[in-house]
């Protein structure tokens, strides 16, 4: 068992549970306030739907046309 | 109770205070040894950037020491701000020091510039005497407190600088007051090891011992005097150095293929590190990468033989001397080495010297082979014997499961990888025998608030458990499946949600199994980077400085380019094993709980429902902290 133990002393590193979890999520809270649930001020719109507003331009469907029901997800990347 | 708790009750420690009332958060409170070191720290800087060449320690009759260098001796003109010449500021304030910024000293031990006014603080009477601009100076302080002005009391030849420093230490702050005097000669012949061309000599008055030390050619010579009465292979010691702009490491290794009392001493700016560090483990990576690839050209390895680190590291007896400009330890006592670049460093150019080496020297080469061998086959043996319980009732082990072949518990892994994509690069990247992979697919259930009965509900979770081999809730860990249970998730702000998801779940509903240290996380790297045809990776911006420091220093032709990962799918399998999982090379972390602490509390305030207050003050408060993650 003792070689185990020396394993342990060199192989990996250890970090309190606490500290990773508090820094994972915040990174990820911080993200998603930023850049994905507020709208812009600009335009009033998310990452997301400028996204699809973007993609439906790219395919030419804009008011005018004729038919919207494009496959517009797979468009949007 | 009488006592009134306002604000008049509120203490702030100031100047050496909070030193007197807590010792041992500053030093080391056994025995004053530690205070001499200090001292002794402070002169060997000098040294180090080329000032002194001689430094004598007398320990006197009536308990003081004495330590005193032919430096540039400490400044005595008067200090812009605090108004009192720079000698009474380095020792009778904390955190007072010239060796914050690079500009004086590039490699230096005592970089919290807490470390003499410690001394002082902590002696009943301190004399310095400065040697400098033609004049001796001299200042005391007694408990701490000045007791003389800094006043000349004579001239000096231009030349003739340096320090000298006297203190007398106050017992009651020490379980023994009297200074050890092995332990104070270990030290400084390892300084004068450390600092070649330096002579170091010490006088102790009461035994009228008298020693000097001075080694022209360093590490070698202290490594074969101190393991000569066994036998050593290579005999001749491995020796080596390599600077860079940044740091400079300097090593002297060899193995005892018989046995005996191994060597195994490491320091930093000449600041032994008792208990190793990063840059101890820089040397053991980089002598195993060179040792295996030495086996594979020569097909040394018998069939079925990994060698590991700690093959490699069995018998071995080394000296390592790193210097860093900006070292990071744990503690003021500084006993490990935390920063991370150093091992980048130390492997990189350690690896390289070693392949020469190994290939220049081929019959002792292949009798430490030989020797790395055999540890290798006895570790084997002896893990052979545990045998991991096979399920044999219960549920079926999940579908996504890609189960190892190997049945010992031990040295078995399981890796939970974010997404089916990085799933099944991570399943060809696995080393088949000890490693298994499930993909979770997207994120799980936040199960933080959820009944343990009902927890088994959402697939995702089953699965998990299932695979472990554990109930939930249970304190039992003997159906555990595998020793290591590691998230590994992409470095962007999703992979991070789903990390926090499954600590959530291991905390909650597996506790015993976080509490044995079985779960890790393991650190998939940032960038990717190409030098002509090398490539390196890097888990961080530090790593990355480590390594262009590296490539500057071995001075490797060609176009350095930087890539950065912006997921696990990037990653062809190759390179997936190479950087996250193969043991020798990844960076695993584990997460520990210590069940006095709050980690509870946070988690509460992280994932519970009706935490949203505290959530909201919380990231108003540390949202600035925040990386951004691509």
């Amino acid at each position: 068992m003792s070689d185990y133990q020396g394993l342990q002393e060199t192989e990996f590193e250890s970090r309190p549970l606490k500290e990773f979890t508090e820094k994972a999520y915040l990174d990820y809270s911080m993200y998603v306030i930023l850049d994905r649930a507020l709208p812009h001020i600009g335009d009033g719109l998310k990452p997301v739907q400028r996204r699809i507003v973007y993609a439906m331009s790219e395919l030419g469907l804009s008011n005018l046309a004729k038919y919207k029901n494009r496959p517009v997800r797979s468009a949007t990347c | 109770m009488n006592t009134r708790y306002d604000a008049a009750a509120i203490e702030v420690l100031t100047g050496l205070d909070p030193v007197r009332k807590r010792p041992g958060m500053y030093t080391d409170t056994t025995r004053p040894n530690h205070l001499a070191q200090e001292v002794i720290d402070n002169s060997v800087d000098e040294a180090l950037a080329g000032h002194a060449k001689h430094i004598n320690v007398t320990l006197c009759r009536d308990g003081s020491l004495e330590v005193s260098d032919d430096g540039r001796g400490m400044p005595i003109d008067v200090h812009p701000e605090e108004g009192v010449p720079g000698v009474e500021v380095i020792l009778s304030r904390l955190h007072a020091g010239g060796k914050f910024s690079n500009k004086n000293y590039q490699f230096s031990g005592g970089l919290h510039g807490v470390g003499v006014s410690v001394v002082n603080a902590l002696s009943k009477r301190l004399e310095v005497r400065v040697k400098r601009d033609g004049g001796e100076y001299v200042i005391v302080f007694a408990d701490g407190e000045k007791v003389a002005d800094l006043e000349q009391v004579g001239t000096v030849g231009k030349r003739n600088t340096g320090t000298t420093l006297r203190f007398w230490p106050d017992a009651k702050y020490f379980d023994s007051a009297r200074f050890s005097v092995p332990r104070l000669k270990h030290v400084l012949r390892a300084k004068a090891v450390l600092c070649p061309g330096l002579r170091v000599r010490f006088f102790d008055e009461a035994s009228e011992e008298d020693v000097s030390w001075y080694y022209e050619d360093g590490l070698r010579d202290y490594l074969t005097t101190a393991l000569a009465d066994y036998e050593c292979l290579p005999e001749e010691p491995f020796v080596g150095r390599m600077e860079s702009a940044h740091e400079a490491a300097e090593w002297a290794v060899t193995w005892l293929p018989e046995g005996g009392e191994p060597i195994g001493e490491s320091y930093v700016n000449l600041i032994p590190t008792a208990q190793g560090g990063t840059h101890v483990n820089g040397l053991r990576t980089g002598l195993t990468e060179a040792i295996r690839e030495f086996c594979e050209f020569r097909n040394l390895l018998p069939r079925g033989v990994r060698l590991t680190p700690d093959d490699v590291w069995e018998r071995i007896s080394y000296v390592l001397s790193v210097k860093l400009e900006d070292p990071q330890f744990s503690g003021q006592t500084k006993e490990r080495l935390s920063s991370r670049e150093c091992a980048t460093f130390v492997s990189g150019v350690v690896k390289d010297a070693f392949s020469l080496w190994l290939n220049q020297h081929v019959e002792p080469a292949e009798q430490i082979v030989t020797l790395v061998i055999q540890s290798a086959q006895r570790r084997m043996r002896t893990s052979k014997k545990v045998v991991r319980k096979r399920v044999t009732s219960g549920p079926a082990l999940p579908g996504k499961l890609a189960d190892c072949s190997s049945q010992d518990p031990a040295r078995s892994e399981l890796f939970l990888v974010e997404g089916d994509s990085a799933g099944g690069s991570a399943k060809q990247a696995r080393a088949r025998e000890h490693q298994a992979v499930m993909p979770l697919r997207g994120k799980i259930l936040n199960t933080w608030e959820v009944d343990p009965a009902e927890v088994m509900a959402s697939q995702e979770v089953h699965d998990i458990a299932v695979a472990l081999g554990i109930e939930p809730g249970s304190e039992d860990l003997s159906g555990l499946r595998y020793g290591k249970v590691c998230i590994l998730a992409d470095a962007d702000p999703d992979g991070a949600h789903i990390a926090t998801l499954l600590c959530a779940l291991f905390l909650r509903h597996f506790p015993a199994l976080v509490k044995a240290g079985h779960v890790f996380v393991a650190m998939p790297p940032l960038y990717r980077i190409d030098v002509g045809k090398q490539t390196f990776y890097a888990l961080d911006d530090h790593e990355r400085q480590g390594v262009l420091d590296r490539i500057s220093a071995e001075k490797i032709k060609g176009k350095v380019s930087i890539t950065r990962f912006k997921g696990l799918g990037e990653m062809n399998p190759l390179q997936l094993r190479e950087t996250t999982m193969d043991p020798d090379t990844r960076r695993l972390v584990q997460l520990v709980v210590d069940p006095e602490d709050d980690t509870h509390r946070i988690m509460d305030m992280l994932l519970a429902k009706k935490a949203s207050r505290d959530r909201k003050a919380w990231l108003e408060s540390k949202g600035d902290l925040a990386e951004v993650l691509l």
